[in-house]
């Protein structure tokens, strides 16, 4: 029986552009963002502070995000049905500094996956980065940086838990 | 965790819950799904589980109404998990998401259960009651890691 090698390639954002390059740390996939055809930037401020901000992410990051997805994707020839299978592995981490929190998502694929751009970091290849940064008591300033189709849940996410609502967790298999 | 999602996930095993003990557990479950052609299923699946936190599979409840009453076996270790399946109307493809938790059925309590999936967001509250008059106080959702094997 055929084996099947190529199953699924990711769309990695940033192999758009002519060079690959895998970003291996936050501050290089901000830096890749404005230059990729598909990175986004969002950025707003919310009427919280940055330490409440950051109690919220602490509650809710490991508890939604830190998750193990299984997909599975069918399909028909008429002859016959091949399935394919992959697991994602989302890696949320927070980093705090003086008046500044970095949230990061990194995500690494098991299965039959193709990575453009060559080896991903140690905890997956960046998905999405956050900077909440304090810009007064109780104002905070919001900056999300992403890529990839399939960031929105995340990027939703983060910003209800900034604005303070907190029921549920997004469901990441619609990534 | 994954080792259990993995063994979890088949949907082919999927056998009634034998449910003919006293219903101590009531589940809310509120659904809307954002596609036209995807609908979301909840299902409550119910394990025990043996000392080495091993699982047994005791079966599937399919909380296709707004309420169902389920009886869990009392004092026994259980892992229970709600499964919010989204299923296509024209394709195979099918996604899930849980809520899972470790719970410990207690004599003489009733606990309910808010199954909840709207506009991609998901969660599972649930209360506990010493009887039908007390009042109700939050069950604090464990995952499966939190089961520590007896040495």
């Amino acid at each position: 029986m055929k084996k099947l090698l190529l199953l699924l390639i990711l769309p990695v954002f940033f192999s758009a552009g002519c060079s690959m390059k895998m970003p291996m740390n936050p501050a290089e996939f901000r830096q890749m963002v404005p230059e990729s055809m598909f990175g986004k930037k969002d950025s707003y401020t919310v009427n919280r502070s940055l330490s409440k901000i950051t109690k919220t992410f602490k509650q809710k990051s490991d508890k939604c995000l830190r998750k193990s997805i299984e997909r599975t994707s069918c399909q028909s020839n008429g002859y016959g049905t091949t399935c394919h299978k992959t697991i994602n592995h989302y890696n949320p981490k927070i980093k705090l500094t003086k008046n500044k929190m970095e949230f990061t998502i990194q995500t690494s694929v098991e299965g039959n996956v193709i990575i453009l751009g060559g080896d991903p970091p140690k905890g997956g290849m960046y998905q999405l980065v956050a900077d909440i940064t304090a810009v007064g008591k109780n104002k905070s300033q919001v900056d999300v940086y992403y890529g990839w189709a399939g960031s929105d849940m995340f990027v939703s996410a983060i910003k209800n838990w900034a604005n303070g609502k907190t029921r549920g967790c997004p469901d990441l298999t619609q990534n | 965790m994954l080792l259990v999602m993995t063994a979890l996930s088949g949907c082919s095993s999927l056998k009634t819950y034998p449910d003919n003990s006293y219903k101590n557990l009531t589940v809310k479950t509120s659904t809307s799904s954002d596609s036209i052609v995807q609908d979301v299923n909840v299902y409550l699946h119910i394990y025990t589980l043996d000392k080495q936190c091993k699982t047994d599979y005791l079966g599937t409840v399919n909380l296709d109404k707004p309420v169902k009453k389920i009886g869990l076996p009392v004092n026994k270790n259980l892992y229970i998990d709600f499964a919010f399946v989204r299923e296509g109307f024209f394709s195979q493809s099918s996604s899930r998401i849980s809520a899972e938790t470790l719970i410990t059925p207690r004599k003489g309590y009733l606990y309910e259960a808010d199954a909840y999936y709207e506009n991609n967001i998901y969660d599972v509250t649930i209360t506990q009651k010493k009887s039908a008059g007390a009042k109700a106080k939050k069950f604090k959702k464990l995952p499966y890691e939190n089961c520590k094997p007896v040495k």
